[in-house]
């Protein structure tokens, strides 16, 4: 195509307004806000325009309010649009003599004199109104709005327009976006906030609207329910003339920017009246969701015949999405069969294109279900799969429940392949539990020689040796089977972090993520990213950074296994920094994790209640591995502040520093602490900083104690971790170490401590929990909350918080 | 005007009947059909509420007209017809709106009741005692405040207090 010379081929620019003293755009609604008020200071007319749901009446109604005149409201109803001088009857609240023009000015000036005349919904308004309302301003200043696009005839509209001041109303700022969307749902994170302002863009209609359901992102428009803003955007939407409607539709149902000439005659339409944005060659609509709706109001024909026309005008993997929802099947398998096979596609596409052609042609179930898995979508997958018998089936399926952690149901669906391939052996020994794995690998070796070069089986016999899992990878790789390769890459992970090895298998999953990104295998992208800032979670690097970044990843809808270790990442991070309440919250939605993350979930479980102050009873248990060691240890803290035997350590290898914490805790001595500590420094802070606390907590030597525990504060301070920092300053306090927090008064009276307690008391943490916070003991807390409470004046903890906070707001 | 209208559109007339039952409590008259042939075009003041069911454009202009003089709507509708009337009258006032259960508008979704009782609790009483003050059951109040805590999604009544506070005063 041809560099079109306009940015917007196709397309006239957007009318100025040709009025008299035609006005700069204002900067911000009180911008607009101001403008208005100079210009009816004494008489005269104002216009605010502007798309449906911009908030035009919500303007209005702050001019009225900030006028020292009283004001007469009143404005068009859509019903009503054909009733004679309604607008004015309604502002002047009596019937007024709509057939003589001097007459209904008079009538009106007569009854708002010393007022301001407001009126909203030019658009509806009958013909002797908009006659009027120009020879009124000439009386008395007269406010009003008008929707852009209307059907207002050309000669009024020109006349009107002539003779008032027109204020387009301006976009919405991202601080008063945030402001209203945090006023509709004040409990929204921020992130979601984020989401709901690029979804509704900067209309307020829309974004109110979304807060107000933003419980479920997905729910789905419902145009019947009368109380539902979505009812107020639709009839809006309704209102645009017909091909301004369609061409929204359409831009709705592409769910991106589309170029103009896809939408025909409508664009320029939608364009004038503000409702798309021009980005580069494209137009984007101005609020995503209002398109959404455009096209929810679509009927079924319609709807059929948009899809067929969008098949047509769009290519690839799109054009054979809205050929299916046109009901046009040879055709969407025909586009689907060929951007599968467009060899500049990614993983992603050609997964979702062969799970199209799938549905279409049950006998292309097995090869979509291969690309679902090579892509890491192994939910699609078992879909596909579903009623479908034969080995190469039952091979996929096993695959996929690999996939999403369970491996008993994998090695179920192996049962029926008769015949022996070396993938079959391959699945057998991936899905083995751990204690029969060694025998099993024996037992293959033996049927396949040792030069086996099926790459998986290869891979599968390299077990959990790293170095023997990367040349796997790169044989996989060069075999060109990309499931297999992301499977050793994934192995090769699991095997470092099993070992304690969380700077190299950081390293390894952000190289695999890197790749699978490349590949357009977003699946296992997020599941290795999800591995990656589980490494870095647990080696306490940059925690309150993690957090903010994964809980971005985290509101993607992921599969099993990523989506448990990002939470359990998130989890752990907030925990440590001192959120236990939230993530133990985030702990315990977790409702069912895959089997092979089921013992690390169990034991983020104990952890965080054992850093909350509430150890269970039971111990968690673990077997191999790091987070089956850090469930031992865990143990051991349990058993240690509840006084009560840890449960029996079987002889498993351990990782080294795994190994010398527990044989530090079996001897009980001080020193040998001191050789645990050491093996995780650099390791994992919070696994060294537990190390010096129970060093300090062992040894008989009040000094080495003292210096264990200023070395635990300082290295728990530096990483974030504020509970077992807090956990370091109270056993500093027990060898009489104090550190002088005793300050200066803070707001009325309250010292900075008293403050700072009731702070936490606000936020809805138990004492218990702020006394781990602050490293003090819960009845230093209960003290300071009830010399708080008698200096606020306060009868309970909820008042004073509510003192508080009216204090610190004055 | 202090007091919304009442103005209802809604899918069965057991509904309406039931909030015609409510206004007539609340000292409003209630006329049946939309059609209005008081002389006077200002109806505010005689506290009409007209009621009836809609279905067809004409008694719905009817219907948009009775509620732009002051007069209640509550009409019995469903599909096209019953959004078109909900927008224009949305344009006269807030929908939903009920005589003597006027709600605040600071955007959160909690009923009277449920206000009332943060109130107490900001004041400083006890739940027991604010459910004394309130003149209901303890097990009344505390079903109440856990709604409130499920609809502004926290899970202490102290967030819910401060949450609710930081709005009324904003």
């Amino acid at each position: 195509m041809a560099a079109p010379s306009s940015p917007v081929p196709g397309l006239r620019p957007r009318p100025v307004p040709a009025e008299p003293g035609a006005t700069v755009p204002p900067a911000g609604r009180d911008d607009a806000l101001r403008l208005a008020a100079e210009a009816l200071r004494e008489t005269g007319l104002v216009i605010f325009t502007g798309p449906p749901g911009c908030g035009r009446t919500r303007l209005l109604e702050r001019l009225c309010a900030a006028s020292s005149r009283p004001g007469h409201a009143g404005g068009g109803l859509a019903m009503l649009s054909a009733s004679p001088a309604l607008a004015l009857e309604r502002a002047t609240r009596a019937r007024m003599p709509a057939d003589d023009l001097p007459l209904l000015a008079e009538a009106v000036y007569s009854r708002t004199r010393g007022g301001v005349l407001v009126i909203d919904d030019l658009q509806w308004c009958d013909a002797a109104t908009l006659a009027v309302l120009p020879v009124l301003a000439e009386r008395l200043p007269v406010a009003a709005a008008l929707r852009v696009p209307n059907r207002v005839p050309a000669p009024a509209l020109e006349r009107l327009l002539a003779a008032a001041t027109v204020i387009e109303v301006p976009d919405l700022t991202d601080a008063e976006a945030e402001a209203l969307v945090r006023a509709a749902a004040p409990a929204l994170p921020a992130h979601r906030i984020a989401q709901l302002t690029a979804r509704g863009g900067r209309n307020p209609l829309a974004l109110t609207a979304l807060a107000r359901r933003a419980g479920d992102l997905d729910a789905e428009l419902d145009f019947d329910a009368v109380a539902d803003p979505a009812a107020a955007a639709a009839a809006a939407i309704a209102d645009l003339p017909r091909p301004g409607r369609t061409a929204l539709a359409a831009l709705g149902l592409l769910g991106r920017p589309a170029h103009p000439s896809l939408l025909g005659e409508g664009a320029s339409l939608l364009l004038e009246a503000g409702m798309v944005v021009a980005e580069g060659h494209y137009l984007r609509p101005a609020s995503p969701w209002m398109a959404e709706i455009a096209a929810g109001l679509l009927d079924t024909a319609a709807r059929r015949a948009m899809h067929t026309h969008l098949a047509e005008a769009t290519a690839g993997l799109e054009s054979a999405r809205h050929a299916h929802a046109a009901g046009l099947a040879d055709r969407a398998l025909a586009a689907a069969l060929e951007a599968a096979g467009d060899p500049a596609a990614g993983l992603s596409i050609k997964a979702e294109a062969l799970l199209l052609a799938a549905e279409l042609d049950p006998g292309l179930r097995v090869r979509a279900a291969r690309s679902a898995l090579e892509a890491g979508r192994p939910g699609p997958a078992l879909a596909v799969l579903e009623g479908e018998t034969g080995p190469d089936a039952a091979l996929a399926r096993a695959w996929a429940h690999l996939a999403t952690g369970h491996s008993a149901a994998a090695a179920l669906a192996l049962e029926p392949i008769g015949e022996e391939s070396p993938e079959r052996d391959q699945l057998r020994l991936l899905c083995a539990p751990a204690g029969r794995r060694a025998d099993l690998a024996e037992a293959l070796r033996e049927r396949w020689g040792a030069g086996e070069s099926h790459p998986g089986l290869a891979a599968a016999l390299a077990g959990d040796d790293p170095e023997a899992l990367r040349a796997a990878e790169a044989l996989a790789r060069e075999a060109g089977d990309v499931t297999c390769a992301n499977w050793c890459a994934w192995n090769r992970v699991v095997a470092l972090v099993d070992t304690a090895r969380l700077g190299e298998a950081e390293q390894a999953a952000r190289e695999a993520a890197g790749r699978c990104a490349a590949a357009g295998a977003y699946s296992w992208q997020t599941r290795f990213l999800a591995a990656g800032a589980w490494c870095l979670v647990l080696s306490g690097t940059g925690l309150d950074h993690l957090i903010a970044t994964s809980q971005s990843l985290a509101d993607h809808a992921l599969p099993a296994v990523a989506d448990t270790l990002i939470v359990a990442a998130i989890a752990l991070a907030e925990a440590d920094t001192g959120a236990l309440g939230t993530a133990r919250a985030r702990l315990a939605r977790l409702a069912a994790p895959p089997g092979a993350l089921g013992e690390l979930v169990e034991w983020l479980e104990h952890e965080t209640a054992w850093l909350d102050g509430q150890p269970g009873p039971e111990a968690p248990e673990g077997d191999g591995g790091l987070v089956g060691g850090l469930a031992h240890i865990t143990g051991r803290w349990i058993a240690y502040d509840t006084g009560t035997d840890p449960a029996e350590t079987s002889k498993t290898a351990w990782p080294a520093p795994v190994e010398a914490t527990l044989e530090a805790w079996d001897a009980a001595r001080g020193e040998a602490f001191d050789t645990a500590a050491a093996a995780w420094n650099g390791l994992a802070a919070r696994e060294q900083v537990r190390c010096l606390l129970a060093l300090a907590a062992h040894t008989g030597e009040s000094r080495t104690a003292v210096t264990a525990l200023e070395e635990a504060e300082r290295i728990a301070e530096d990483h974030g971790l504020t509970v077992l920092a807090g956990r370091a300053r109270r056993s500093l306090r027990r060898h009489d170490v104090r550190r002088d927090r005793r300050s200066a008064r803070g707001t009325g009276g309250l010292t900075d401590r008293e403050t700072e307690v009731l702070r936490h008391v606000a936020d809805g943490h138990p004492s218990r929990r702020i006394a781990e916070i602050l490293g003090i003991t819960a009845e230093t807390v209960e003290t300071h909350i009830r010399s708080g409470m008698r200096k606020l004046g306060a009868k309970t903890r909820t008042e004073a918080a509510v003192l508080l906070d009216a204090g610190g707001a004055s | 005007m202090s007091e919304h209208l009442p103005l209802h559109v809604v899918p069965t007339p057991a509904e309406a009947d039931a909030i015609v039952r409510r206004c007539t409590a609340a000292g409003w008259k209630s006329h049946r059909g939309f059609a209005l042939l008081e002389p006077a075009w200002d109806l505010g003041e005689r506290r009409l509420v007209a009621h009836g069911a809609v279905t067809d454009e004409h008694t719905a202009s009817q219907a948009v007209l009775a509620a732009a003089r002051g007069a209640g709507v509550i009409a019995v509708a469903s599909g096209r017809l019953a959004l078109a009337l909900a927008a224009d009258l949305r344009r006269v006032g807030p929908l939903g709106a009920t005589p003597g259960r006027t709600e605040p508008a600071d955007g959160l979704d909690l009923d009277l009741e449920q206000r009332a009782l943060l109130n107490r609790l900001a004041a400083g009483s006890t739940i027991a005692a604010a459910a004394e003050a309130e003149f209901v059951s303890l097990r009344t109040a505390n079903r109440r405040i856990a709604a409130a805590r499920s609809t502004l999604g926290v899970k202490t009544t102290r967030e819910a207090v401060m949450i609710y506070i930081k709005h009324a005063r904003g």
